[in-house]
């Protein structure tokens, strides 16, 4: 079954250094391939620096997907670690490599849905005019507020006792990533949207990842939303100032 | 200058100076302006309160936390202080201390002291559970620390004080064996506002259940090591003292009662954790005893399970087996099976340094209700079909009980959602079983759980539970246990 996701080398990394190391290099992984692409000459020359908004690459539909779920993996894995070391403890050893990986792939095939959306537009919306930014800005400050953002939270933190044998293990784990993925769009898909409007920007990236990592590690979650809300509105108010001068 | 000294209450006469004391003194604080900080009503809301809006240093208890015995001797010690000041400013005693309630001390200790049953007191709470307040006991399985003080460290989710947890915010899942028992299943035998952390310390015998609390760890302490991690120990909480001067102090100057707080307990330390009736004799079986081939009964090889020979990196806590579904608590006995994976056991004992004894643990993963039942539940592994007391006594591993459920499980709280999780040390219990040929076939344990009801008479449980809460069920979602 676990050939099934994963090569055979990958089985014996997973078994050798535990699940959640793994998963620490591979969102090292993925930060450093974010940060080769934010300072490429071809893109830094056209955009005067790697941290400007601007065009992204095009790579196509599966290339858009692609790159969506490496900046997931960035950006959301910190927060998740939590969760695969949930899965690891609560798995026997013999199955615990393939009880995170099938917690992984659920939580990703969640996080890939509303890349297919997002790739699609990205290329279609003018980014470089300043409306889109400060009114996703904006927008992910509202999305703070509302309900599904501190429910989705709350849902973060849940976890599920995970049967340990059979089909039933692998479905279990497999209905906690999901039900894992489907928290985490409800809470930071907002922000993702942030750095999307910025053009990927590697500053955007890092703040928002900072960001979901105080949201997701709070014990109070209404109080930390509340705050994320005020300073993207401040933000927002920044950027429509700073259009304003720049007329 | 002696210390104070916190006195035994069922040591003391129902009219005796020290009640008396107490009495007035919680008479006058009731009656101050509930917004000043040494008022009845304040000083509970420090601990836990519904009133909106909040006030400064409201809703600040620590519960799941290894923070539970430092923040809550820190509380007990200024309330003390504010108590004094009223006993001597009406003239009582200038040595009042906050008497304890020693459930665990034998006779009629058990059943809540006299005064605390006048109707005409002020120490009287009429939202008691019935039974409480016209003399039932609550039995031993409630009030017996044995399984805290047996716990030889301080951090752990099944140690004495709990598992590591931020210091901010107050429910977590990282209850300690005094934290749950006797604490927590105290809190929910007596019901009433004692059954809820928000109304808890508005019952006047709350501050007696927690001096006894308090001398358990300091019993616990003449033996043992309180943490000394800085995040432990640096960590500083604010109250309010006497005149409501705000004040801190950090848990590394809360350890030694005489010399940092200037009290102590009046009984030298004695330790007595009672050996279950059926095991009277030691014996030195250690894991992975049971699972030798031959104690198991004869059975087809089993197929290579799992990509290779190499388990895995080992955990601190390895998972061996768990139950296949959950267990809903509604008042009755309900057992549920626990399937041992002989491989997994296997491979680990394989790994094992064999110098290092091992540990084996019971988990019940997490436990939910819309709100607390307030039954508690023992719980138990093996229990033959039909038990008799001793067979209770000596297949107890713990209990269940959900004291602060309802903050954890509020959507509209500014607390984490999460769920509870009991781990209980089993080792000793398996090690006998298997002595005494109760667990030869090493892969399966029947865990039971039954509810705990209040004694009539010294010895005699009542015939029903004192409440019966088929529509607020307990559910566990997994019963598992763990290698470590």
């Amino acid at each position: 079954m676990v050939t099934a996701f994963l090569p055979r080398h990958g089985q014996r990394l997973l078994w050798r250094y535990g699940p959640t190391r793994v998963a620490g290099v591979c969102i090292a992984a993925a930060w450093v391939g974010l940060a080769v692409q934010a300072f490429q000459p071809s893109w830094t020359d056209q955009h005067h620096g790697p941290m400007l908004t601007g065009h992204v690459p095009d790579r196509g539909v599966i290339g858009g997907v692609g790159w969506w779920v490496v900046m997931v993996v960035a950006m959301m894995g910190p927060a998740m670690l939590g969760h695969l070391h949930h899965v690891a403890e609560n798995s026997l050893r013999r199955r615990r490599a393939r009880a995170v990986t099938l917690f992984a792939a659920a939580y990703l095939a969640v996080w890939s849905l509303p890349a297919l959306p997002v790739v699609l537009l990205e290329n279609r919306v003018d980014r470089d005019g300043p409306v889109v930014l400060v009114s996703v800005v904006m927008f992910a400050a509202i999305w703070q507020l509302l309900p599904v953002t501190g429910q989705g939270l709350r849902d973060c933190h849940r976890t599920v006792a995970l049967p340990i044998i059979g089909r039933v293990a692998d479905l279990a784990v497999i209905q906690f990533g999901r039900t894992a993925g489907w928290a985490c769009v409800r809470t930071c898909a907002a922000l993702m949207l942030v750095t999307i409007a910025t053009g990927h920007n590697l500053a955007v990236m890092v703040a928002v990842t900072a960001t979901i990592l105080w949201e997701r590690m709070s014990i109070t979650p209404d109080r930390t939303t509340r705050h994320i809300a005020v300073g993207l509105s401040l933000t927002g108010v920044v950027l429509t100032i700073g259009i304003g001068i720049r007329g | 200058m002696a210390p104070f000294v916190r006195q035994d209450v069922w040591s003391l006469a129902p009219n005796d100076p020290i009640i008396d004391a107490y009495a007035n003194a919680v008479a006058v604080m009731k009656n101050k302006d509930p917004l000043d900080p040494t008022s009845w009503s304040y000083q509970a809301a420090i601990h836990g309160s519904y009133a909106q809006p909040a006030r400064p240093l409201w809703d600040q208890c620590r519960h799941g936390s290894w923070y539970f015995v430092v923040w809550h001797r820190l509380y007990l010690y200024f309330f003390e202080r504010i108590v004094r000041g009223e006993v001597v400013a009406a003239g009582g005693p200038s040595d009042w201390a906050l008497p304890y309630w020693n459930y665990d001390g034998g006779g009629n200790h058990n059943t809540l002291p006299l005064p605390f049953r006048d109707t005409t007191s002020s120490l009287y709470e009429q939202q008691r559970n019935p039974g409480i307040n016209t003399g039932a006991g609550l039995p031993p399985s409630i009030t017996s620390p044995a399984f805290a003080l047996s716990r030889p460290t301080f951090v752990g989710i099944s140690e004495f004080g709990g598992g590591i947890t931020s210091p901010v915010g107050q429910f977590f899942a990282q209850t300690g064996r005094l934290e749950q028992t006797p604490h927590n299943d105290v809190h929910v035998a007596i019901g009433g506002l004692m059954g809820d952390p928000g109304t808890a310390a508005e019952d006047p015998i709350f501050w007696l259940h927690h001096a006894n609390i308090d001398r358990i760890w300091w019993l616990w302490e003449q033996h043992h090591t309180d943490p000394t991690d800085p995040r432990w120990t640096g960590q500083s909480f604010e109250f309010f003292d006497v005149g409501g001067v705000q004040v801190s102090l950090t848990d590394a100057e809360a350890l030694d009662t005489i010399t940092q707080l200037d009290y102590t307990y009046d009984h030298a330390p004695i330790i007595r954790i009672p050996i279950p009736p059926k095991w009277r004799d030691l014996v030195r079986v250690r894991w992975p005893r049971p699972w030798p081939e031959w104690l198991r009964p004869s059975r087809p090889p089993r197929p290579p399970i799992g990509p290779g020979p190499d388990p895995g990196p080992e955990l601190d806590r390895e998972l061996i087996g768990a139950s296949n579904g959950s267990v809903h608590l509604t008042g009755e006995p309900a057992q549920v099976t626990v399937r041992v994976d002989p491989d997994s056991a296997a491979a680990l004992g394989a790994d094992r340094n064999r110098e290092r004894a091992h540990r084996a643990y019971l988990d019940l993963d997490n436990v939910t209700a819309d709100r607390n039942p307030g039954t508690v539940y023992g719980v138990y592994v093996n229990l033959p079909e039909e038990p008799a007391s001793d067979d209770l006594a000596s297949h107890h591993v713990g209990n269940v009980s959900l004291f602060g459920i309802e903050r954890m499980e509020d959507p509209h709280g500014d607390e984490l959602g999460h769920t509870l999780r009991l781990s209980m040390d089993i080792t000793e219990l398996l090690d006998q079983l298997v002595a005494h040929d109760e667990w030869n076939d090493g892969e399966q344990l029947d865990v039971s759980f039954r509810p705990i009801t209040l004694e009539t008479e010294p010895g005699v449980a009542a015939d029903a539970p004192s409440v019966t809460h088929e529509d607020v069920p307990i559910r566990i979602g997994r019963v598992s246990v763990h290698y470590g």
